[in-house]
């Protein structure tokens, strides 16, 4: 049965249930209502976002569900993107924030992690004021309060 | 070329010996997956659950409560959970809020051009992105503030909320590496307060080399989750710190001395839940064991290369009720009373002799009163009776995996294996890995009783074929088998094991087992959601060419008749060619393999014996170029010995020239005999013969991932295509172990060939620094990771 999502800007998307409940905010809410022809309306994603959230979970829509892992380790962590979610992600910086948000805000864990690795992969190796600029950020420091945790931080980034 | 080309040689030995040591730690993976309890992946997956925050905007709150009453208040839950999950986000994005709220005209103006898709909520959403986009005026007049202020002008007017929201941006720095993180922390306050925890997360001996953490540790302390201390680590320092969240702590090596370290394990013993005790003393004090009685959170303990007195670890196996893994690895169990001074005389061997067993019988009694709820249970080179081990089984009524790894005396008794069936109804991992001494009677019974088993580690062991045989019809849950370097074990009789095993079977490592090809028999393969594959190619020897079955199969061969003489063309014109065909007597049982694959998506083949010794690895080089020239026995030997030196050093040009020579002789004869139509008798070349024959693009399409070893063959665009036209549909290709360093047109190469390629895993010397900036340059699409070597 097919499942309709309404975007903050009133578009209807007609989506399998299946490809719908990869997030989990919305598979709660269906379990919870029960079989309800009412669309859900979603109005913090808009339909150019739902759109790619759609495209995502249409080409997850078979994937085992993600079992948390118990890692602690950042370095266990893998930042291996899988191909075509690579490509998916080949998108500009705010299509990523948005996407981001939506897989935060509609609980698609696998989606949220591929973005978050994403950014993660723009920001290694980058210098702080680098990073600012990439992510459009304002340095809040002073330059002593800066220097100041530079120092603190020094044996951290020695490898 | 020339040195790098040496250099592989050399090492290809010494990692070769490694290799067989290495492959424990590969395999002895029933505990290999227990990672140090934590907590911070469930951290995240709460706080990943969570909606958008404060700084998310209040039209946010507002249409998600509209949500919310839809579907029934069901998030509402999730979110008070959260909440109090991650107290320090909280109140960090509600200060950010407030300070924006204050000037929520400005935003609005502002920000009409870069929200003009929700027009409801423009203003209220432009109060929180206000923070990034630097058009406010802030009110809150700090210097910081007027800095602000100058840099205005420089950033591109781009809507970022993202960074807003405490909990992605925690999500994110899940994903960096300390220096990563490290910069991070400088980025902006609201970055600082959400690295800064992650940066001090874990902490290793290292870090203690800088003066500046030192001077840290004592105001950050209460971040830290786990910590592992060695000789680097200054444990006066340590002890003047508070670890309220700490979690796990490592100790390695004896240059403190354990009193300090027991005052400290004090101070941390209501938290902790992990300990690791690394030869940190010759043995196991009573004051250390009494330590650790106290820590009553404790569920993982590890002690290594140590005498533990039998009694002491009865008390703490008594004590720590939550215990659910143990590890002791080089473990000397010491049996003589239990002394509570320091000095306990160190047994060493002979400490299993028939006096104790006497006590080892009461001791079990008594822990019988007291069954533990380990679940993971191992005892790795462990010195110690069966009756022992027998005892701690049975005090182990919830185990799921065992080990004995290593123990190279270990004897199974038939009352130990009793013992696992009926009194661990869950145990599904066992691990015998080298232990060398185990008598191959052992075998049937163990797998005649334990047929519930999913997981077993058998490498280096004496089991042989029919063991194999046996093990395939019984055990039908099995889904990782490990029979690494397994000398009793046959081509045949892994061909057989694959053709009845259960289908469950998931991934299979046999490197060091070598398979021939031309022993299997028309048997298919039932293993069908074989995924991961480790074996090593057998090279060679006598052969019976496959004879195609299917039409298909006959076609293709007659596709590649083309090919075939094309190639053997290419060998006429190009002496120069040893490596192709060093890589072309590789492939041929590759592709035999991989049609018996069908559905195998991943398989690992080291094409090169990576045996622990140079001499096998000769040996086996000789096989192949024996093989090669079945029909031309005569004078083989000093050739073979001359294609050794080239595929294994590669570097003399005048030996390469004159075996270049012979190789291409060779070949033009194997071909010429190839044209014959039958096709199939034995003495021909087998290479050309097979490969094509053999070598339908559809048999391996399915092979996502593909591992190479060895210091065999290049991967150049000179290697003939067929190695990898079988597997166009590779998406991760492996050569760690791949003793070559690649040029540039060689990855051109690659990625050409490969279309759905996108990881090479590789190590250091495989690919420099300046290939890898090229290379990622040009290919964004496809990622090499280097591994350390």
């Amino acid at each position: 049965m097919p499942v309709i999502l309404v975007s903050s800007d009133n578009q209807d998307f007609k989506v399998d249930k299946e490809v719908a409940e990869r997030s989990i905010l919305i598979k709660n809410m269906l379990e919870d209502v029960g079989e309800s022809d009412s669309p859900i309306p979603l109005p913090n994603v808009t339909a150019a976002v739902l759109t790619k959230v759609i495209e995502y979970c249409e080409h997850h829509r078979n994937d085992p569900v993600q079992v948390p892992e118990e890692t602690d380790d950042p370095r266990k962590r893998s930042n291996d993107i899988e191909e075509w979610d690579m490509k998916f992600m080949q998108v500009d910086q705010e299509m990523l924030f948005e996407i981001i948000l939506a897989a935060n805000y509609l609980d698609i864990k696998p989606l949220l992690d591929v973005g978050c690795k994403t950014v993660a992969n723009i920001i290694k190796g980058k210098t702080p004021e680098e990073i600012r600029k990439a992510f459009n950020i304002v340095n809040d420091f002073t330059p002593e309060e800066e220097a100041q945790i530079k120092k603190e931080n020094e044996w951290a980034e020695d490898r | 070329m020339n040195d790098h080309d040496m250099e592989p040689a050399t090492t290809a030995v010494a990692s070769a010996s490694e290799a067989a040591g290495m492959s424990l730690t590969r395999n002895v993976s029933p505990f290999a997956h227990k990672t140090p309890h934590s907590t911070a992946a469930k951290t995240l997956h709460t706080t990943g659950g969570e909606h958008l925050h404060p700084g998310q905007g209040g039209a946010t709150s507002k249409n998600f409560t509209i949500v919310v009453a839809v579907a029934g208040g069901l998030p509402s839950n999730k979110r008070q959970e959260s909440d109090l999950t991650t107290p320090t986000p909280d109140t960090e994005s509600t200060v950010l809020s407030m300070d924006l709220d204050k000037d929520p005209l400005t935003t609005a103006g502002s920000h009409g051009d870069g929200t003009t898709k929700n027009t409801t909520t423009a203003s209220e959403n432009g109060v929180m992105v206000v923070h990034n986009n630097n058009n406010n005026k802030p009110l809150s007049s700090t210097a910081a503030a007027v800095e602000k202020e100058d840099k205005e002008e420089t950033y591109p007017l781009v809507q970022n909320r993202m960074f807003d929201v405490p909990e992605i941006i925690r999500s994110v720095a899940e994903f960096l590496d300390k220096p990563s993180l490290a910069k991070c922390c400088r980025v902006s306050k609201f970055w600082s307060t959400h690295c800064t925890p992650l940066l001090w997360r874990h902490v290793v001996d290292k870090h203690w080399r800088f003066g500046r953490f030192c001077a840290s540790i004592q105001s950050q302390s209460h971040y830290i989750r786990s910590i592992k201390c060695e000789d680097w680590t200054d444990y006066e320092e340590m002890l003047l710190c508070q670890f309220p969240r700490l979690k796990g702590i490592a100790f390695h090596g004896s240059k403190e001395s354990m009193t300090v370290r027991e005052k400290i394990l004090a101070k941390v013993s209501d938290t902790l839940m992990s300990l690791v005790l690394s030869s940190v003393a010759p043995d196991l004090s009573g004051d250390t064991a009494k330590a650790i009685q106290n820590m009553h959170q404790l569920t993982t303990l590890k002690i290594i290369n140590m005498t533990v007195n039998h009694h002491h670890l009865a008390e703490v196996l008594h004590q720590c009720e939550n215990l659910d893994f143990l590890s002791l690895s080089r473990v000397q169990l010491d049996e003589s009373p239990s002394s509570p001074v320091h000095g306990t005389a160190v047994v060493v061997g002979g400490g299993e002799g028939e006096p104790g067993i006497g006590r080892v019988m009461a001791r079990k009694r008594k822990l019988e009163l007291v069954p533990t709820r380990i679940k993971y249970l191992a005892m790795k080179e462990v010195t110690v009776s069966p009756e022992y081990l027998t005892g701690m089984i049975r005090h182990c009524p919830n185990l799921l995996e065992l080990s004995f790894a290593r123990n190279e005396t270990l004897v199974i008794t038939s009352e130990m294996i009793q013992v696992m069936q009926e009194n661990c109804p869950r145990l599904y991992a066992i691990d015998i890995g080298s232990c060398k001494q185990l008598e191959r009677e052992t075998f049937t019974p163990l797998f005649t009783t334990l047929i519930q088993m999913t997981i077993l580690n058998l490498s280096g062991t004496r089991v042989g074929d029919e063991d194999l045989l046996i093990l395939a019809q019984k055990c039908r849950s099995l889904v990782r088998l490990d029979v690494q370097y397994c000398t009793q074990i046959s081509s045949k009789g892994l061909h057989r094991f694959l053709s009845c095993c259960s289908s469950t079977l998931r991934h299979l490592e046999a490197s060091g087992v070598t398979i021939e090809p031309e022993s299997f028999d028309d048997r298919a393969w039932t293993c069908s959601n074989l995924e991961i594959m480790f074996v090593h190619i057998g090279l060679i020897g006598s052969y019976e060419p496959y004879i195609p079955s299917t039409a298909k199969a006959r076609v293709a061969e007659a596709e590649t008749k083309d090919q075939q003489q094309q190639r053997q063309d290419d060998c006429e014109t190009k002496k120069r060619s040893l490596p192709i065909e060093v890589v072309a007597k590789v492939e041929t049982p590759v592709s035999l393999l991989t049609r018996m694959l069908t559905g195998v998506t991943t398989a690992a083949m080291s094409a090169t014996a990576s045996t622990p010794t140079q001499t096998t690895l000769s040996t086996a080089m000789t096989t192949d170029h024996q093989g090669q020239r079945h029909c031309r026995t005569a004078g083989t030997s000093s050739n073979s010995n001359i294609h050794i030196s080239v595929v294994s050093s590669g570097n003399s040009s005048t030996t390469n020239t004159k075996a270049s020579k012979e190789s291409g002789n060779g070949n033009g004869l194997g071909s010429g005999s190839a044209t014959n139509p039958s096709g199939s008798k034995p003495g021909q070349d087998g290479d050309v013969e097979m490969k094509h024959a053999l070598h339908p693009i559809q048999d391996v399409s399915n092979v996502q991932y593909l591992g190479l070893m060895g210091c065999g063959p290049k991967l150049n665009r000179h290697t003939p295509c067929p190695l990898l036209s079988g597997f166009r549909s590779i998406k991760r290709l492996h050569v760690l172990g791949l003793y070559q360093s690649f040029k540039q047109e060689d990855l051109e190469w690659l990625v050409e060939s490969l279309p759905e390629l996108c990881r090479i895993d590789a190590e250091k010397y495989n690919v420099s620094d300046e290939i890898l900036g090229w290379f990622h340059s040009t290919y964004p699409h496809v990622r090499i990771y280097r591994q350390e070597c």
